[in-house]
């Protein structure tokens, strides 16, 4: 009986990562809550076949952020439980080329990802693509790209902090996916949240998919994939100097070689 | 080449363990450290576990932020010029994390080059030279994961060489290591000191320190205890001198017997055949005449001799 006290007790603290209190509120405590809320939320719109294509076309553009958050977050994660992260900070490649590098072929991988949904959709869904303006289309997906991969880079660079990357990846997931217009219209958030939705990426890209869908040209929606580019510089030249700031802490702190 | 290839004064490194809303217990890892190695020279840094090298060497290899004190590599501040440091120095530390196991032994060598602003063509040249000098040639192709302990302490060391680095940093290089393998690390640092390469060593093994380094320094509870040649490690620090007397019965409690000769420090016993073996510290100045007078008929030969470095370091630290 006492074995297995021991046991319950320490291969529950020593192998439970989220066991400090950051990780803990928000997995154990604020999680739950949130997913109970989203999905009914989810089940409140999906009533009409109007939203139904909402909904279609929403995660072929989430399709793209998706697979660049688990791939690139992947990076900094593994870099530092493999114990390579000391070996690449201290050489002498620019920040810059270390920071951006990582995200290269996972641009590849977003742009498969969005082919096959859109493919999906077409073939199962009966997504009608019949009216889409293609150069819109690409434009669009182009710009999701940008800003997928330039946000990714900028959560990624929290597991430098050595925060979980799992529960980060799911905590950025569900907020793409609550707070972009992806699956929830945007005008239907409480008032103070929607001139918020702007700052994430998605967004704007989104919205001139929905419009290169229906067959708007390129001219109508440049506002948008303007937009949403500047969201991708603005999170591209802060993350990089996030990524300078917490190179710089985890020195001063001795947790670049830590583990997780 | 000469002058200072590292310098270091007052330096001190603190840690503040805990949690992030805990408040948080503070280790004083190094404290007051002051070093200055001559380039083109192998230095070894010894100590007992915890003692601070490892701490020491990452702050120079600029992956630790020292709480207060500079330190200096090639002349550029470790803190305010670490992208300098970089450029020049490559550290290698023991055990087999810090390679991508996804990839084979070319290509980590590959991707640590292009971190070192190689060419691929250079890069791949390099690799294949030292690939042969770690003796992973036949290996190259494999994929890490597979590797041996050894072999990726190999790699690693491959690894820091890659680049050509004025100041190369070895945290226990040797751990893990066959015999051969150590022996060959073991005659390729001399070698490159030879070519100009400052190597700052750190090891457990008392004999590769004394065979390898031209400067040790010796610390403890990250205080510099003792700092010279092995020679005034083994000579002037230790205040030692080892006796070693051959006896022809074996006595059961040597301690006992020598109780009481004056500067006796350590008694370490073992078997010489039939006969019986004393290895026996003095403080340094004491005469070895009471020994024999103890010991009497019993004694079979005695001979004084300098400490060894392991002997040194012992009784520096006890
Ligand atoms: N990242 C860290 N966080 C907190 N304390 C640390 C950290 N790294 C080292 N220490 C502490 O600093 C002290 C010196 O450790 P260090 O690793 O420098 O010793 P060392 O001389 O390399 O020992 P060893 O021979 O075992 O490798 C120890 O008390 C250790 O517990
Ligand atoms: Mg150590």
């Amino acid at each position: 009986m006492e074995r297995l006290a021991t046991q319950t007790l320490l291969s529950y603290k020593g192998l439970f990562f989220w066991l400090h209190w950051p990780g803990y509120l928000s997995n154990v405590v604020a999680r739950p809550m949130l997913m109970v809320i989203m999905w009914a939320l989810l089940g409140r719109f999906a009533s009409s076949p109007e939203m139904v294509e909402r909904f279609i076309l929403g995660w072929i553009a989430l399709s793209i952020p998706e697979i660049l958050l688990g791939g690139i977050i992947q990076t900094f994660a593994y870099e530092r439980s493999l114990g390579v992260l000391p070996i690449v900070i201290a050489s002498p490649t620019s920040r810059a080329f270390l920071y951006y590098s990582r995200a290269g072929l996972h641009c590849v991988n977003g742009l498969t990802s969005f082919a096959l949904s859109v493919l999906a959709a077409v073939l199962f869904l009966g997504l009608d693509i019949g009216s889409a303006n293609w150069p819109t289309v690409l434009g669009a997906s182009a710009s999701l790209l940008v800003s997928g991969a330039a946000f990714s880079l900028f959560v990624g660079n929290i597991a430098l902090l050595r925060v979980n990357w799992t529960s980060v990846l799911s905590w950025t997931r569900s907020v793409l996916m609550v707070f972009t217009g992806a699956i929830i219209p945007i005008d239907l958030l409480p008032g103070p949240l929607q001139p918020l939705t702007g700052a994430l990426p998605v967004t704007h890209g989104l919205a001139a998919l929905r419009q290169g869908f229906a067959g708007a040209g390129a001219g109508a929606v440049g506002g948008e994939l303007a937009a949403e580019v500047a969201v991708a510089l603005a999170y591209g030249v802060v993350g990089l100097a996030l990524f300078v700031l917490f190179e710089r802490t985890a020195r001063d702190r001795g947790t670049l070689e830590y583990e997780a | 080449m000469s002058g200072l290839a590292i310098e270091a004064e007052g330096l001190r490194r603190v840690y503040r363990t805990g949690g992030r809303f805990r408040s948080g217990r503070e280790v004083v890892a190094v404290e007051n450290l002051g070093l200055a190695i001559e380039a083109a020279t192998v230095f070894g840094l010894l100590g007992p576990n915890g003692a601070g090298k490892t701490t020491t060497v990452r702050m120079l290899a600029t992956l630790l932020t020292p709480t207060s004190g500079v330190a200096r590599v090639l002349g550029f501040d470790v803190v305010r010029q670490a992208a300098e440091v970089r450029r020049r120095m490559t550290f290698v530390f023991g055990g087999d994390r810090g390679l991508y196991g996804r990839l084979t032994g070319r290509e980590n060598l590959r991707y640590f080059g292009a971190l070192h602003h190689m060419r691929r063509r250079e890069a791949d040249q390099r690799s294949d030279e030292l690939l042969g000098l770690v003796g992973l040639n036949e290996r190259a192709d494999q994929r890490v994961e597979e590797y041996s302990r050894g072999m990726k302490q190999r790699l690693h060391l491959a690894r820091g060489l890659m680049p050509r680095p004025e100041v190369l940093f070895l945290d226990e290089p040797t751990i893990g290591l066959d015999p051969l393998a150590a022996r060959d690390l073991r005659r390729l640092i001399p070698m490159l000191a030879s070519q100009g390469t400052t190597v700052l060593l750190t090891t457990h093994y008392m004999q590769e320190a004394d065979q390898l380094c031209d400067r040790i320094a010796l610390i403890n509870r990250g205080r510099l205890v003792a700092d010279g040649t092995p020679g005034e490690i083994k000579r002037v620090f230790s205040r030692t001198i080892v006796v070693e007397a051959v006896l022809r019965e074996p006595i059961a409690d040597p301690e006992t017997d020598l109780a009481g000769v004056d500067g006796l420090r350590y008694v370490d016993v073992s078997s010489d055949g039939p006969s019986q073996r004393l290895t026996i510290q003095l403080a340094e100045g004491s005469s070895t005449a009471p020994i024999e007078s103890a010991l009497a008929n019993n004694l079979d030969g005695l001979t004084t001799r300098e400490p060894t470095l392991e002997e040194a370091y012992l009784s520096i630290l006890r």
